[in-house]
């Protein structure tokens, strides 16, 4: 098992490497100025070349690319922000913990919410539960984050003033409305898919066998099909982490959170090419590790994979 | 019967003591607060950006321009309409290119720190050198004459541009620039009477009164400097409807970035005031000369636009016409203008002249930089010139590439809204898109080469007299080169927490003068 993980560690760097080729790539043949967006309108075209020279924007690709990796996985240095003039790592960072709040918080709601209502459409199928809980998923895979967070400042802040309408100032209560704006279509996606994967789970022969056998339904439902439900389920619960990782951009713009999504996309309009290559990266790398994670719970939750991990090394 | 009496009258004494002692007391507590009724304890500023680098010579950027009064102290400001000495106490003409300037003897930092002549060259040095102020070029040299005068020298200056250059350059302590981990970054020392004592990237900065400021003598105080607030709290909020509810809620007491479209929702209401200030940005249309080589058809362009529909549509009628491509707002802006026509809607006149450039229904490129209001103002334009079988393609960017785009070499539009203003002289605003010299390919940003234009531009910008700045104006609207569209208002809403707003020449809000 070890082994296994050293070995998926290694593979990280062709693929860290990969993404900052790509980014940087990007970036190079994306089209805007950062010294024009830097100096503003008033500079000069003398002032222009003069701040790309000391950005070393006027060298060719392959130098910057050079430049940049040697920067980035030799020296393990991010650059300095273009725009505010300090270092990406430790902007990064700051603006890290507001983000993972807000995924992490996501996440949960998406596990403890969305996997119950799943359980409970599939236990009742084509029954009442099952078509309430496949409406309301329906209805949260639908509602952009961006309109049902304006919607619930308007209800939650301006009409009932339980809670702040954005910003990070009032602690936890600062997280509710984002956190529910931005779960919402992950709960109904979890809901569905808990549904289907239980629904093939609950129909095969062993579970009839246990049902057969007088078991209650209790039993047979957690300790039969939802362990054998699981892998499916995992594998959203993993996609979804990095899909609320991007997905708090909006979030973090609508509520005025300074998360990594609000630097990334400030970063974006200016051309802050450091920011965006370094977010990229940074993000990328956590959603490796999220991955590795995954793989690594699968082990756990399914014998028959932790065999064939155990297997490998057998082989070998 | 006579004991009763006696006892009734002292107890009666007795209450009429203490009566008069609550009564008395009551008086002295009403004039204490009446007294310190100008004085407010806290406030909370709603911003749209957040200036990342409160450093002193970063680049000019939304964010900074909304706390940079409250964070430093420049060599002159803006105060109304002229400009006035901050550190500086006097500025003395040694010849055309060359000023000494003296600072007051006794400016401290709020590390204690003396602000001497070395501190000002270390500043205009340093800021140089980081090329993010592009507008200190042109100063040649800072030299120290003596521990309270230095000698500035400057390459070239136009009429007013000592006064802007003085004023562009946040000032600090060499020694506690030097001290700091992060060049100032989040926690500037700087001579403003409010202190960094929190801030939270993207999201609050909080300043509080030292209570040690070193100017005593209140009437040497500009407004940017002005103190009257105990604790100032700038909360960043870059949604322009989460600002509105924000303020609703009372969360933030004051912002000056709230929409047209939404600034109704505080007029006339319980609690909240609304404050409009003429902005000193004016939209204007650039035509790229290489396709509207014809006059003809500029001018077919410019009576066909309806500069009343684009207030309408795009400012909720709160915005003024524009009778230049700058505004009153300038000291320079000769006031004659506003009574003068000019290219105000006429379907006739439009006709005419399209009729007289002989073409027929044509389609032009429109670039624009996107924004709701600049999305607004390019649909009326569309719908108004297609009445004319004139065919309007929209192109929108993002900043970024729409600097990149107005001052490519190739021309990637045929017409442009853009929009300018200036911190100084209406001559900044014209220089900004009609100087020729600070192009790359050596035209106007509209690809004009006219030698008329450029002498009458160069003329006004050395002397800005009324003659100079007439001549100009005139010259540029006969030709029809760049036509003045609209100004906007800053609209700025508050609760009645802020009896009277005050703002910089910029519209922004300058919560240490504000009345509480």
């Amino acid at each position: 098992m070890i082994r296994y993980v050293g070995k998926r560690l290694l593979w990280m760097i062709p693929v860290m490497l990969g993404i900052a080729i790509l980014i940087f790539s990007i970036m190079y043949i994306c089209p805007g100025d950062p010294a024009q967006s830097l100096l503003g309108p008033s500079a000069t075209a003398v002032e222009l070349a003069a701040k790309r020279e000391e950005l070393g924007l006027n060298d060719p690709y392959i130098v910057r690319l050079g430049r940049y990796l040697y920067q980035t996985f030799i020296r393990f240095d991010l650059g300095t922000s273009y725009k505010f003039g300090t270092s990406v790592f430790s902007g990064l960072m700051e603006r890290m913990q507001y983000t993972l709040v807000i995924a992490l918080f996501c996440m949960a709601l998406q596990v403890f919410v969305g996997t119950p209502l799943g359980i409970v459409a599939a236990t009742h199928h084509n029954g009442v539960a099952d078509r309430i809980s496949m409406f309301l998923a329906l209805v949260g895979v639908s509602i952009p984050a961006f309109w049902l967070a304006l919607m619930l400042v308007l209800i939650f802040s301006v009409n009932l003033g339980w809670l702040p309408t954005s910003g990070v100032a009032n602690g936890i209560a600062s997280f509710i409305l984002p956190c529910v704006a931005n779960s919402f279509a992950g709960i109904a996606a979890q809901a569905r898919h808990t549904r289907s994967s239980m629904l093939e789970v609950i129909r095969s022969d062993y579970i009839i066998t246990a049902k057969a056998k007088g078991l209650s339904q209790r039993t047979v439902l957690f300790k039969h099909a939802l362990p054998n439900a699981l892998i499916p389920i995992i594998t959203i619960v993993g996609n979804g982490m990095g899909m609320m990782l991007g997905g708090t951009v909006i979030i973090e713009n609508v509520f005025a959170i300074p998360g990594v999504g609000r630097y990334m996309t400030d970063a974006i309009t200016a051309r802050d090419y450091p920011v965006v290559m370094g977010g990229v990266l940074v993000l990328g790398l956590i959603f490796s590790l999220i991955m590795l994670l995954v793989d690594i719970i699968y082990a756990f939750v399914d014998p028959r994979i932790k065999a064939q991990y155990e297997g490998r090394k057998g082989k070998k | 019967m006579v004991h009763k009496n006696m006892f009734f009258e002292r107890k009666v004494s007795r209450m009429k003591k203490f009566l008069s002692i609550v009564l008395t007391l009551i008086m002295v507590l009403s004039v204490a607060s009446l007294a310190a009724a100008d004085q407010g304890s806290e406030v909370t500023v709603g911003i749209a950006g957040d200036p990342g680098n409160i450093g002193p010579f970063q680049g000019m950027g939304l964010g900074r321009i909304g706390i940079l009064f409250t964070t430093y102290e420049m060599l002159m400001v803006k105060d109304g309409d002229s400009y006035v000495g901050c550190l500086a106490k006097n500025v003395t003409p040694v010849d055309d290119l060359t000023y000494d300037v003296e600072i007051y003897d006794y400016i401290k930092d709020q590390e204690g720190n003396p602000l001497t002549a070395s501190d000002i060259k270390f500043c205009y040095d340093t800021a140089q050198a980081s090329g993010n102020l592009p507008k200190l070029a042109v100063v040649d040299s800072v030299e120290v004459l003596s521990d309270y005068v230095c000698r500035f020298t400057f390459s070239a200056l136009s009429a007013g541009q000592l006064e802007e250059l003085l004023m562009e350059c946040p000032i600090v302590t060499q020694a506690a620039y030097e001290a700091s981990a992060d060049q100032m970054a989040t926690d500037p020392v700087s001579t403003s009477a409010f202190h960094v004592t929190s801030y939270q990237t993207g999201s609050t900065i909080v300043y509080e009164n030292t209570g040690k400021y070193w100017q005593t003598d209140d009437a040497l105080v500009p407004t940017t400097s002005k103190h009257n607030v105990d604790k100032i709290t700038f909360k960043i909020i870059p949604d322009t409807v989460q600002m509105v509810n924000a303020l609703k809620t009372k969360e933030i007491d004051i912002s000056a970035a709230i929409d047209s479209a939404y600034i109704k929702d505080f007029m006339d209401v319980d609690g909240y005031s609304v404050t409009q200030i003429p902005d000193n940005v004016t939209k204007y249309l650039i035509f790229n000369n290489n396709v509207f080589g014809d006059i003809n058809l500029r001018k077919a362009i410019a009576y066909g636009i309806d500069t009343e529909d684009i207030a309408l549509f795009a400012y909720d009628g709160v915005a003024l016409l524009a009778k230049d491509i700058g505004n009153s707002k300038y000291p320079d802006y000769v006031a004659a203008w506003d009574e003068e026509e000019y290219y105000e809607y006429d379907a006739d006149k439009a006709q005419e002249y399209l009729t007289a450039a002989g073409v027929s229904n044509p389609t032009y490129r429109l670039m624009y930089n996107v924004s709701d209001q600049n999305t607004a103002i390019v649909s009326t334009i569309q719908s108004d010139l297609m009445d004319f079988g004139i065919n309007i393609e929209l192109i929108p960017y993002d900043n970024a590439l729409f600097g990149n785009y107005k001052y490519s070499e190739n021309s990637e539009w045929d017409l442009m809204l853009d929009e300018g203003g200036s911190s100084g002289l209406l001559t900044n605003v014209w220089k900004l898109t009609l100087d020729r010299r600070d192009q790359v390919h050596g035209k106007t940003v509209g690809y004009v080469v006219d030698d008329q234009l450029q002498s009458l531009l160069e003329a006004a910008m050395a002397d800005n007299s009324p003659e100079n700045m007439d001549a100009f104006h005139q010259y540029l609207k006969e030709q029809c080169y760049e036509i003045g569209l609209v100004a906007a208002v800053n609209n700025l809403a508050h609760t009645t927490i802020v009896k009277a707003a005050k703002t910089c020449f910029r519209g922004q809000i300058l919560p240490g003068a504000c009345e509480y």
